[in-house]
């Protein structure tokens, strides 16, 4: 399944849009890398850079316009089904069902990732009861506070054990307390030796949580390399100051990212 | 595609649509509880206010009283009217305009008045001599009252009248056969069974339309937009499940709504006439028998596949509720217009008509509630419209898969993004071209149609030139189009040029062939070509006139909407040969006259296709132009001058009436002419294969 333990690669990945007025617009140009099983993967740019559309190609979620990218061996034109379901895919925009219950919500995705009722039983019993939601099992989603609706979506994520986990933005408009429960979530992930794509504009939580970062920036990667690696390459103290040189070094001057609220 | 899936989706979507308390209120509660309370309110209101009206007493003036006493003593001893006497004209009209009095009567003896003016009253007779009296009732037609005082009016002078009548006939010794000849009564030999499916006949169809189009309109809406406003479609589209399987699992609930929708408002409907129509059962019988019913139930199967299919591609592309339901509205509103064809006397149902959407099946229901069950009608009705619902479902399914209609946040049509912030673009869009298309064709069946019926000359040019040329060209501009590219303004080579004059000329007698094989299965095919042909030669029109009206304008101004705007807009997303074809139906139905509904313009639709062809090949609009003039001139030179022709045909062995298309063309000219078509067209093409735009 995977080639000398790489389970995510990506190469020369293009995404151009054409918006109403006709005009292209080049969300991500020409993006390579790769992630090792069990590590994590920050993707650190500002609002705008891309990290939403390349982490969407890469979980087959829209088609790349140019290059190739696959996951767990699988190619993800090729194999749209085979990569979905090798992967939690959580963001922002992955909302869930109002008028659905918690049990219910991820009995239907299990389902619809091909588990048969017992597993998906036995799956949900074991991640309501991690993420101390079992208040919560029946009731609907309308009814929950957003760090509860936000524990259904980890749970949502996680029902079908996928081996890749791909967060965008994930703690984005979180109160500390519902930002709990991702951030457990990514160090159980790194636990259990999954790989995890971490999409952020916070750098304190790179700097907390992942193994490398890649700095994105205007659809392009700037740098890839450990923390360590980016700090020292651009002769800095910390990654918010080895970021803003990396741009400088790269001839651009972003909007700065965001501290961590 | 794995059913599977499309089960899971299909169940988790009935599962949140039934727990949406308005999809509840609009399935069940609507019909079932609303609706018959409704009917039933409004016909005992109804009742009420009639007998309510009956029980009051009319107040009616009448002036000239001394001229007829014996009918103003019959207006003081009718229980149901207040006299009141001693007014003038003058104020007897102002009083009823006034609401004062409810009506008034002038009795008068002025036989000056003109004769349609007045009623004559027999008042009197004096030595054999009839006195007659000028009767003029003043009433308001606007007022409920004052129409019930003139029925009670009416009644009353009748029966004077004809009492009058009687007695004089008494003294001449006379029976009352010898003023009344003629005694009408009526016998209806319709059972009460016939006078109930009239009546359903006249109102399940539209209701049974409009209900199902309804039931389809707000889950399509939640299931779409809904989820694209709500953030789900992104969850959704992380699972293994196809857009296939997504689609079929959301259509699949939309599509069991709005049937449901459309049955329980046939349940709702059907027991309130029944019990409206219980109490009159001796006259009318508004039960439904069951095979009729089955019939429509199974026609409802088609319909709601249609409005579905429409309604989820509509709202698809809508980002927010809100948006979908603005389009949704049109469609809907557009819909009403077809569905109340039931209600409209003496609108049949024809082959044609049965390939009209919406218009076909709402016919047909009125067909199978009047009893009458044509099986051509039905497989054509049912065909036609599960291939529209299949159209509209393969656009759904087309736009699920587009990632700008999923993700993108901006508008969708650039009409609506404002001129400012417009970029300038070679060609338009698909959208915009059927946005063209739409406006140009209601502009032409309404202003046309009109100017054209009020002055043919004029009418034609300010068609031609303000609704088909001008919003073609202003459309263009305000969507800063590249004209070059849009309408294609590029010189042809020479061997379309020449494949032109070829096609042109051969076409002009392919298509007497077409239209005499059509008038053999359709009367009416020829009746819009004469009509236009009679109006300007009825006009007086000179042969430069009519070469200038019915092949200059035509050349330059449809070619310039359906070669220019239309074409390049479609060919922009499609094959050329796809667009070039669309594009030819479209100019062939723009030719339907309001008098020719009827009829499929298939000779239209056959040259529409070669000239869209020859242009989207050669890539130059003046190919087209040069066609639409060629053709046009030789229709004109036809009309003009094919009486002078026939005498010459006929010396060389080719006489006949195929020349008005009413006789197959010659073998020795029909196969040439369908050889040198295909031909021209053939090279026209391969010629042009690789030409790039303009």
């Amino acid at each position: 399944m995977t080639e000398n333990g790489i389970v995510i690669r990506a190469d020369e990945l293009h995404k151009t849009f054409v918006d109403a007025r006709g005009e292209e617009v080049h969300a991500v140009r020409g993006v390579s890398f790769e992630a090792r099983r069990g590590e994590i993967l920050g993707i650190l740019g500002p609002n705008g850079a891309g990290k939403t559309t390349l982490l969407r190609m890469l979980a087959a979620i829209i088609r790349p316009t140019q290059g190739a990218a696959s996951v767990c061996g699988f190619d993800v034109v090729e194999k749209p089904d085979e990569v979905k379901r090798r992967i939690g895919f959580l963001s922002g925009n992955t909302r869930l069902y109002a008028r659905m219950t918690a049990v219910e919500t991820t009995r239907y995705f299990g389902r619809l990732t091909g588990l048969d009722d017992e597993t998906i039983r036995r799956r949900t019993d074991a991640i309501f009861a991690s993420l101390d939601m079992e208040d919560i099992r029946d009731r609907r989603f309308e009814k929950l506070s957003t760090g509860q609706k936000q524990k259904v979506s980890v749970a949502r994520t996680l029902v079908h054990d996928p081996e890749v986990l791909m967060l965008d933005e994930p703690t984005a408009g979180l109160d500390v307390i519902a930002s709990r429960a991702i951030v457990s979530l990514i160090r159980r992930a790194k636990a259990q030796h999954k790989t995890v794509l971490l999409s952020t504009h916070y750098m304190t939580e790179a700097e907390e949580l992942c193994d490398r970062v890649a700095l994105i920036h205007e659809g392009r990667f700037l740098a890839v390399d450990t923390l360590q690696g980016l700090v020292e390459r651009a002769g800095t103290t910390s990654l918010n100051e080895a970021f803003f040189r990396t741009l400088e070094a790269a001839g651009v001057a972003p909007a700065p990212p965001e501290g961590r609220p | 595609m794995n059913l599977r899936r499309a089960r899971i989706v299909f169940l988790k979507e009935m599962l949140e649509t039934l727990r949406d308390k308005r999809t509840l209120m609009v399935i069940i509660l609507g019909p079932v509880l609303i609706y018959p309370v409704l009917i039933l309110a409004l016909v005992t209101m109804t009742r009420a206010q009639q007998g309510r009206l009956e029980r009051q007493t009319s107040h009616v003036l009448l002036v000239g009283e001394q001229v007829a006493p014996d009918l103003t003593a019959r207006f003081r001893d009718d229980e149901e009217i207040k006299l009141i006497t001693g007014l003038t004209a003058a104020d007897a009209r102002r009083m009823v305009r006034a609401g004062d009095a409810h009506a008034a009567v002038l009795v008068t003896r002025d036989v000056a008045l003109p004769h349609s003016d007045w009623w004559r009253v027999l008042i009197g007779q004096h030595s054999g001599e009839l006195e007659l009296a000028r009767v003029v009732v003043i009433y308001n037609e606007a007022d409920e009252r004052s129409s019930l005082a003139l029925d009670r009016v009416n009644k009353l002078l009748r029966a004077h009248s004809r009492e009058a009548v009687t007695a004089r006939h008494a003294v001449l010794e006379k029976g009352e056969e010898y003023a009344y000849p003629l005694v009408i009564k009526r016998e209806s030999v319709g059972t009460p069974e016939d006078v109930g499916r009239r009546v359903l006949a006249y109102a399940v169809p539209m209701m049974l339309v409009l209900m199902t189009i309804a039931g389809s309109m707000y889950p399509a809406i939640d299931t779409t937009a809904g989820e694209k406003e709500r953030g789900t479609i992104e969850t959704i589209l992380t699972t293994p499940a196809a857009i296939a399987e997504i689609v079929a699992g959301k259509f699949a609930t939309v599509f069991l709504i709005a049937i449901a929708t459309g049955l329980l408002n046939l349940a709702g409907m059907g027991l309130s006439l029944a019990a409206v129509g219980h109490a009159a059962r001796a006259q009318i019988d508004l039960s439904l028998p069951l095979d009729t019913a089955l019939f429509i139930v199974l026609f409802l199967l088609p319909l709601g596949f249609l409005f579905s299919s429409v309604m989820m591609a509509v709202a698809m592309y809508a980002r927010t509720v809100k948006e979908a339901q603005t389009y949704a509205t049109p469609i809907y509103l557009l819909s009403v217009v077809p569905a109340m064809m039931s209600t409209l006397p003496a609108f049949e149902l024809t082959p044609f008509l049965c390939l009209v959407p919406v218009v076909g099946v709402t016919l047909l229901l009125k067909e199978l509630l009047q009893g009458t069950i044509v099986w051509g009608h039905l497989a054509l009705v049912f065909l036609s419209t599960s291939l529209y619902g299949l159209g509209a479902l393969r656009l759904a399914v087309r736009l699920f898969h587009n990632e700008n209609v999923l993700f993108s946040s901006e508008r969708p049509f650039a009409l609506f993004v404002g001129r400012r912030r417009l970029k300038p673009r070679p060609r338009p869009t698909p959208g915009e071209a059927l946005l063209l298309a739409a406006v140009c064709f209601v502009l032409l069946f309404t202003v046309g149609q009109m100017l054209q019926m009020h002055d043919l000359r004029v009418g034609i040019a300010i068609t031609l030139w303000v609704l088909v040329f001008l919003p073609a060209v202003a459309f263009a501009r305000y969507l800063k189009l590249n004209l070059r590219e849009t309408f294609a303004l590029r010189a042809p080579s020479l061997v379309a040029l020449a494949g032109t004059v070829v096609a042109a000329a051969a076409s002009l007698v392919v298509a007497l062939e077409i239209e005499y094989l059509q008038s053999t299965v359709l009367p009416y095919s020829k009746e819009l070509a004469e009509e236009l042909q009679r109006g300007l030669l009825g006009e007086g029109l000179g042969f430069a006139e009519m070469l200038v009206f019915i092949a200059v304008f035509p050349a330059i101004c449809e070619e310039t909407l359906f070669r220019g705007f239309l074409l390049s807009g479609f060919a922009s997303r499609m094959r050329r040969w796809q667009a070039a074809v669309l594009v030819g139906v479209l100019f062939g139905f723009f030719h339907l006259g309001p008098v020719v509904i009827k009829v499929v313009p298939v000779s239209h639709i056959m040259v529409g296709i070669v000239l869209s062809l020859m242009v989207a090949y050669s890539r130059s609009i003046f190919t087209g132009m040069l066609f639409h003039l060629l053709y046009n001139g030789g229709l004109v030179l036809l009309w003009r001058f094919g009486d002078r022709l026939t005498p010459a045909l006929e010396r060389i062995g080719l006489g006949g009436p195929w020349l008005e298309a009413k006789g197959h063309v010659p073998a020795v000219l029909l196969v040439p002419a369908v050889a040198l078509l295909v031909g021209a067209l053939a090279t026209v093409m391969y010629a042009g294969r690789d030409r790039p735009h303009a």
